[in-house]
């Protein structure tokens, strides 16, 4: 049987089977989990023990073990969520806000401006994301700051492109006309009709801008041009780790990638539900 | 032997049985026609013919092609049969052809996926039996013919394997009655003709009169009278068969009004409208005078293309003409402000002939209704409003995508009527649904005007329909008004176009005419 959940804008969401719900779950764990994290560990996650260095998962007080100077993993990743999934959301949040405002500024507005957002985004979609990435960090420098400019930056045009789209294809429709004919102004026929229309297309968009902004945010940790390597986030925690592989600590990568990794596809199955439950009268 | 048996069929959909043991059949050269309301299983019975019913749905009984049963066929005898030995015509045809390539390689595939002879000679000849001119029509795309063109095309493209049989599934209900009846003759000479046997789905009763020799009309999923049309038409005898033939006489006029007066609640001055399309521009309205005075009915009465919307959009203040002026009491609309504009579209009520797609299809029956209102006193409103309109307001938590035409058009009503209108505008609203449920509609709206003193402007291309609602009736063609008449004169009208419009519909006067085969 489906269940409705009330969903964001009053769009609703219908799950099929548990994958949703566990995805929810997990989710809503992970940054329940972020922002527990002084109350969950005593550890402080920069602080090094010279007695506790390379400890493999299970040892008693470390659960995750430590790394090669001493710092305790579960702590590390703990406070990492706090970095990943902050910069990871906040990017996906101004990407998709300032994408479908700029969408919507190209379906509504005057040609030119149709056609400068338009060709703008063709022009930034050909261009190597990583490049430029990697410019705008060196100019602005390391920060998580950075990385959520950097990714908004390289990524609203898709969610743009969408909402344009979208937008220009419900105007159309006819009860898009019978809106105006209640007297009801452009606005309100925006607010009321076509943004909640486009709204399930941005939706399936948006989740995997924030697997995207994630994974960006690991690259550049990665690359050492994201999150300063003394803040732990996911990436910086791959970074360090990418000595340990060859050395038989497999764990040093093997949490953080997992992570990343079951964040995302939380992520994405949540908003494939969002995007199947529209359009069914049923 | 017939060429199709239907033995105690039975379709489910999930929750409903919709057909329930309906037994029928088909002989070569007949015409037979299935009737009956919408949503009453017509087009899941023809389409379980080929078995293109679709998923959820579980058909029982026997279907025999000649003998051969179609439910226990594998997928590859199913497919020799769909196409070669039964032709489907769909009721959306311009849907139901592939817009990027032409009909020519539509016929074209159709005959080489079978293999049976060369392509271009069946595939002219199938055209030319639909009154088509190939070497007009064989290159062309879908969407560059007409709509009674593309239905011909459509039928050329099932019919060009010499199938058995032809199902027309509602092929005309999208039409209007001069483009109907040279799609239906296209249908009739096929039986006449080629010797076919032809399953004619319909859910107007004048139309199968008309074409069919034989009527089967279905009523709750069983058949509550079969026989020849002449015999089902004027003697029925079944209750709900009395009760379709009775509706689709529409011959006393819903209300007698007296003679309206005072200034024109809404008019047009000389208007002149273009539509620019990609490549081409078409003069939809080509200066048009019209007036509505408060209380007064009027049709407004065209073929497709006759700009009968295009006016109705210009009324609405919606579309603002190139030349001309729309005049609400007295002022041009187009010289308001924005703020009065929409002011006086809330005042003017409007419904189109497609009801679901006037709504957002997020909406519930209430939030439909209740956008009409001001936000003080929506949830008592609504509930008043569905039962004025004869609903129950019990509907206003259902989508309205799980309502019947019928209801769904009553919605429409509803909310066209939320912010107490004097005028109201319905462009085409009884096209599509079926007699009954037209009837119900077309009685609801006199019960308004008596009620309300309500002027309407009714669009349709069924003078039928004109002449029961309107007291004043408005031709057009190509844009520009070629007849007004009062409703009572229609029979002396002289236009030729609405002597063609006159002529088309099927069963015009009493009794209804039957063509004997």
């Amino acid at each position: 049987m489906a269940v409705e959940a009330p969903g964001l804008l009053a769009v609703p969401v219908r799950s099929r089977g548990i994958g949703v719900w566990a995805a929810a779950l997990l989710l809503v764990t992970l940054g329940v989990l972020a922002v527990a994290a002084p109350w969950l560990t005593s550890y402080d996650p920069t602080a090094t023990d010279t007695a506790a260095t390379s400890l493999p998962p299970g040892s008693p007080g470390h659960p995750l073990g430590t790394d090669t100077v001493g710092r305790d993993l579960l702590a590390r990743m703990l406070y990492g969520a706090r970095t990943s999934l902050l910069v990871g959301l906040a990017a996906a949040a101004i990407t998709v806000v300032a994408g479908t405002l700029l969408g919507a500024l190209a379906a509504a507005g005057p040609r030119w401006l149709d056609e400068a957002v338009a060709r703008t985004a063709d022009v930034l979609l050909s261009l190597p994301m990583l490049v430029v990435v990697l410019a705008l960090a060196a100019v602005i420098g390391p920060s998580p700051g950075t990385v959520i400019v950097a990714v908004a930056a390289t990524s609203w045009m898709p969610v743009a492109l969408v909402a344009r789209a979208e937008l220009r294809s419900q105007r159309e429709r006819l009860y898009v006309r019978a809106a105006y004919a209640l007297g009801l102004s452009r606005r309100q026929v925006l607010w009321r009709h076509l943004l909640p229309g486009a709204f399930p297309p941005i939706a399936s968009i948006a989740a995997f801008e924030v697997g995207h902004a994630i994974l960006t945010e690991s690259t550049l940790s990665f690359l050492g041009i994201g999150v300063p390597p003394n803040r732990p986030s996911w990436g910086n925690l791959l970074t360090e780790a990418q000595s340990h592989l060859l050395t038989g600590e497999w764990y040093t990568v093997a949490f953080p990638a997992a992570a990343v990794v079951v964040t995302i596809i939380a992520v994405n199955v949540l908003a494939t539900a969002v995007a199947r439950g529209e359009g069914r009268a049923w | 032997m017939s060429v199709l048996a239907l033995r105690d069929l039975t379709v489910d959909v999930p929750g409903r049985r919709v057909v329930d043991g309906l037994s029928l059949e088909v002989g070569a050269g007949r015409v037979v026609a299935l009737v009956g309301p919408s949503g009453g299983g017509k087009s899941l019975t023809a389409r379980s013919i080929v078995r293109l019913h679709g998923d959820g749905v579980r058909v029982g009984g026997q279907i025999l092609l000649g003998g051969t049963d179609v439910l226990a066929l594998g997928p590859r005898e199913l497919r020799a049969v769909r196409g070669r030995r039964v032709g489907y015509a769909f009721q959306d045809a311009t849907g139901s052809l592939n817009p990027t390539i032409t009909i020519g390689r539509h016929l074209t595939e159709t005959v080489a996926a079978h293999d049976v002879g060369d392509p271009r000679r069946l595939g002219e000849e199938a055209l030319r039996r639909c009154g088509l001119d190939p070497g007009a029509v064989w290159a062309a795309y879908p969407f560059e013919l007409s709509g009674g063109q593309v239905q011909r095309a459509a039928l050329a493209l099932a019919t060009v394997l010499n199938p058995d049989l032809l199902v027309a599934d509602e092929v005309t209900t999208a039409l209007d009655p001069v483009t109907q009846a040279t799609v239906l003759d296209a249908v009739r000479a096929q039986a006449v003709d080629e010797g076919r046997a032809v399953l004619l789905i319909t859910h107007d009763l004048a139309v199968a009169g008309r074409w069919a020799d034989e009527i089967a009309v279905l009523s709750g999923g069983r058949l509550a009278e079969h026989g020849p049309a002449a015999d089902v038409l004027t003697g029925p005898k079944a209750p709900f068969t009395r009760d379709l033939v009775a509706a689709a006489r529409l011959d006393a006029p819903v209300t007698q009004t007296p003679p309206p007066s005072g200034e024109a609640l809404r008019a047009v001055r000389g208007v002149r409208r273009v539509l620019r399309g990609r490549g081409r521009t078409t003069v939809a309205v080509d200066g048009i005078d019209l007036q509505v005075r408060p209380g007064e009915a009027v049709a407004v009465v065209g073929r497709s293309g006759s700009g009968k919307s295009t006016l109705v959009g210009t009324l609405a203040a919606l579309d603002r003409p190139d030349e001309g002026v729309v005049l609400a009491g007295g002022r041009d609309v187009w010289r308001l402000d924005g703020r009065s504009r929409r002011a006086l579209r809330r005042e003017t009520g409007l419904v189109f002939q497609d009801a679901l797609a006037s709504f957002d299809p997020r909406y519930t029956v209430e939030r439909v209704v209740a956008e009409a209102l001001p936000k003080a006193r929506r949830r008592e409103e609504v509930a008043g409003l569905l039962e004025r309109v004869g609903l129950d307001p019990a509907m206003a938590a259902r989508h309205p995508a799980t309502l019947s035409g019928g209801e769904r058009q009553r919605v429409a009503l509803a909310r066209a009527l939320g912010a107490r209108p004097r005028l109201l505008l319905a462009d085409e609203p009884t096209t599509g649904l079926d007699v009954l449920a037209q009837e119900r509609v077309l009685a609801l709206l006199g019960d308004l005007r008596r009620a309300d003193g309500l002027a309407v402007v009714f669009v349709t291309h069924d003078l039928r329909v004109a002449r029961r609602v309107a007291d004043r009736i408005v031709v057009l063609a190509d844009g520009r008004v070629v007849e007004e008449t009062p409703a009572a004169a229609l029979e002396a009208a002289a236009h030729p176009e609405t002597r063609a419009l006159m002529s088309a519909v099927p069963g015009w006067g009493v009794p209804l005419r039957t063509e004997s085969a």
